[in-house]
């Protein structure tokens, strides 16, 4: 901030936890009339925009696709049709992106989950970690402390199944939501039954024993319903001690059983359903922020 | 207490409160009404809080695209569209090259720039869309969300045609039916322009283009659609409160000139807008 004409002074903070800082000098305001307060763009965004050096960010907004298929008339290094490209990476699907991961005309930008034939695999999107065999992206873990955002309407009014999106065990998806040795076995992340409830959920297991999983669950206090966004966020603290889920900007409570913390067991941002034969749902975006070494 | 540069709530710390609300007097420059004394002696714990990372935390209302063209993803240009960072980029296909040549180049600068060019027919143009596949152009703004737009480009070669930037519902190689977006001929005055229907509001700045040399345009909507302050390389030159469009729009640049030596060379196009009508 440039300095005001009015009363000056110097404000050194220092930090003394997560967010918290001690402030030592003062700068009075004036305590009547107007005081111009004069404020610089730049220095504003360098105040409040994450720092590179301390922060992860990711951010896909699925505003528009960069590549989704081979291009027939080009050398082209995406040569896997179940692969799709936007502004945050590569995205995998289940069948080929181009039927199962459909842009919407929305403003803010949107793709629709499709499924493609039910005898291939249930719907299911992840990020990738190339273009090109579908590997999923290794992208976070609860030790860093990360911040989780998505939006999502649910599609059809008579979808059915179970839908998940969030961050689930890398490799793993959110198609089977059951706590079984053919579910999910971790990840933290919204869900819900079509026109039901929507659920927050931590899930962790023992590493590494399939069949083991335990699961915390929050009501959001919202259901689902066809066409309705609603915004989803999960702020995790303490190294994966603690996760506080918001939906539409209100914070429905904190969990602090079952996150997933496993060393080297890192998680990856998809959305997937148990089951569909109509279109699933509408994602708007999804985004990450997290520290970039462990708490 | 909301941070007026940014989406960042802040919570009000332990030790003195109050309120301050500031007005907008001008670009960056706010009056302050209300005060809060911090203590004048000792220490006095300020404590920031909300999402611990506000670029994430905006997400929830806001949408942005920012794209600074340095790097080209993909280039599927016989299809005629181009990838950058941002997403796809395309021109009608009738535009694309003809007789050899390129209607959209890269632009040796250090912040990264595209050239835009005539086909040797057709006056090129380059806009947002929906994916690599075919040109369709893809809406992303609406005035009902007050936008604010940023643009930087240079008018490129003398020849007599007609350049155009920024928001519209048409490929701004000729002049669209509705949009807000900067006009301006070969050396002509750059000027804010706004289309309803075909209905036209103009805003002339004192400004005039030359070849090479660029300018940075920035719109602010407010009111949902009740006025666009303009800006250009930093200074107001106005407010436009009539044929401000209602429809979805689309970035978009071009120019009217089928000469493959003329255009023009677009540095950023960017925008921020509330994710949803409020």
């Amino acid at each position: 901030m440039s300095q005001p004409p009015g009363p000056t002074g110097v404000i050194t903070l220092k930090k003394i936890g997560d967010m918290t800082y001690e402030q030592y000098g003062a700068i009075v305001l004036s305590t009547t009339g107007v005081t111009q307060v004069t404020m610089s763009a730049a220095v504003a965004d360098q105040l409040f925009q994450p720092n590179i050096e301390e922060q992860i960010t990711w951010i896909e907004e699925f505003g528009s696709r960069i590549q989704g298929d081979p291009h027939q008339d080009s050398q082209s290094s995406l040569h896997n049709a179940s692969l799709g490209a936007w502004p945050g990476g590569a995205w995998a699907t289940q069948g080929s992106t181009r039927v199962t991961m459909v842009p919407q005309a929305t403003l803010s930008g949107t793709v629709r989950q499709f499924l493609q034939t039910i005898s291939v695999a249930l719907p299911d999107s992840v990020l990738a970690d190339t273009e090109a065999a579908g590997t999923q992206q290794r992208l976070s873990e609860t030790n860093r402390n990360p911040t989780y955002s998505m939006r999502w309407a649910q599609t059809a009014t008579d979808s059915v199944g179970s839908f998940g999106i969030g961050w689930h065990r890398t490799g793993e998806s959110f198609t089977n939501l059951s706590l079984t040795i053919n579910g999910l076995n971790s990840g933290v992340y919204f869900r819900h039954e079509m026109n039901e409830d929507i659920l927050g959920a931590c899930r962790t297991f023992t590493p590494f024993i399939a069949g083991t999983q335990t699961e915390t669950t929050l009501s959001m206090g919202v259901s689902a319903s066809a066409g309705v966004f609603h915004a989803g966020r999960i702020v995790i603290t303490g190294g994966g001690t603690a996760a506080e889920f918001f939906m539409d900007g209100v914070s429905r409570g904190v969990i602090t059983t079952d996150i997933p913390t496993i060393p080297g067991d890192p998680l990856t941002p998809g959305f997937s359903n148990s089951n569909a034969n109509v279109p699933v749902c509408d994602v708007d975006y999804m985004a990450m922020s997290q520290r970039r070494t462990p708490v | 207490m909301s941070n007026p540069c940014g989406e960042l709530p802040l919570t009000g710390p332990d030790g003195p409160t109050g309120v301050i609300v500031l007005r907008k007097i001008a670009d960056d420059t706010y009056e302050q009404y209300g005060s809060i004394t911090l203590s004048t002696t000792g220490v006095t714990q300020v404590t920031i809080s909300g999402t611990i990372d506000p670029g994430i935390g905006g997400i929830e209302d806001t949408v942005t695209l920012r794209e600074d063209f340095h790097s080209r993803v993909n280039l599927t240009a016989t299809d005629s569209v181009w990838c950058f960072p941002s997403g796809a980029w395309g021109m009608p296909q009738n535009a694309t090259p003809s007789g050899g040549g390129s209607p959209v180049v890269t632009v040796a600068t250090i912040c990264g720039a595209v050239g835009i060019r005539g086909n040797n027919n057709l006056g090129g143009s380059l806009s947002y869309s929906r994916d690599e596949i075919s040109f369709s152009a893809k809406t992303n703004s609406n005035v009902d969300r007050n936008p604010t737009y940023w643009v930087r480009w240079a008018q490129f070669g003398g020849g007599a045609a007609t350049r155009s930037i920024g928001w519209s519902d048409e490929p701004l190689s000729t002049d669209s039916a509705n949009g807000l977006f900067w006009r301006h001929t070969n050396g002509g005055t750059i000027t804010a322009v706004a289309k309803n229907g075909g209905a036209e509001t103009s805003l002339a700045s004192s400004t005039n283009a030359a070849s090479g040399v660029y300018h940075a345009g920035r719109m602010v909507v407010a009111g949902q659609g009740l006025a666009v302050q303009c800006l250009l390389d930093g200074a107001d030159i106005g407010t436009i409160s009539t044929n401000i469009p209602t429809v979805d729009l689309f970035p978009t640049m071009g120019s009217s000139s089928g000469s493959q030596n003329d255009g023009l060379d677009v540095d950023y196009i960017a925008m921020s807008q509330n994710r949803v009508v409020t």
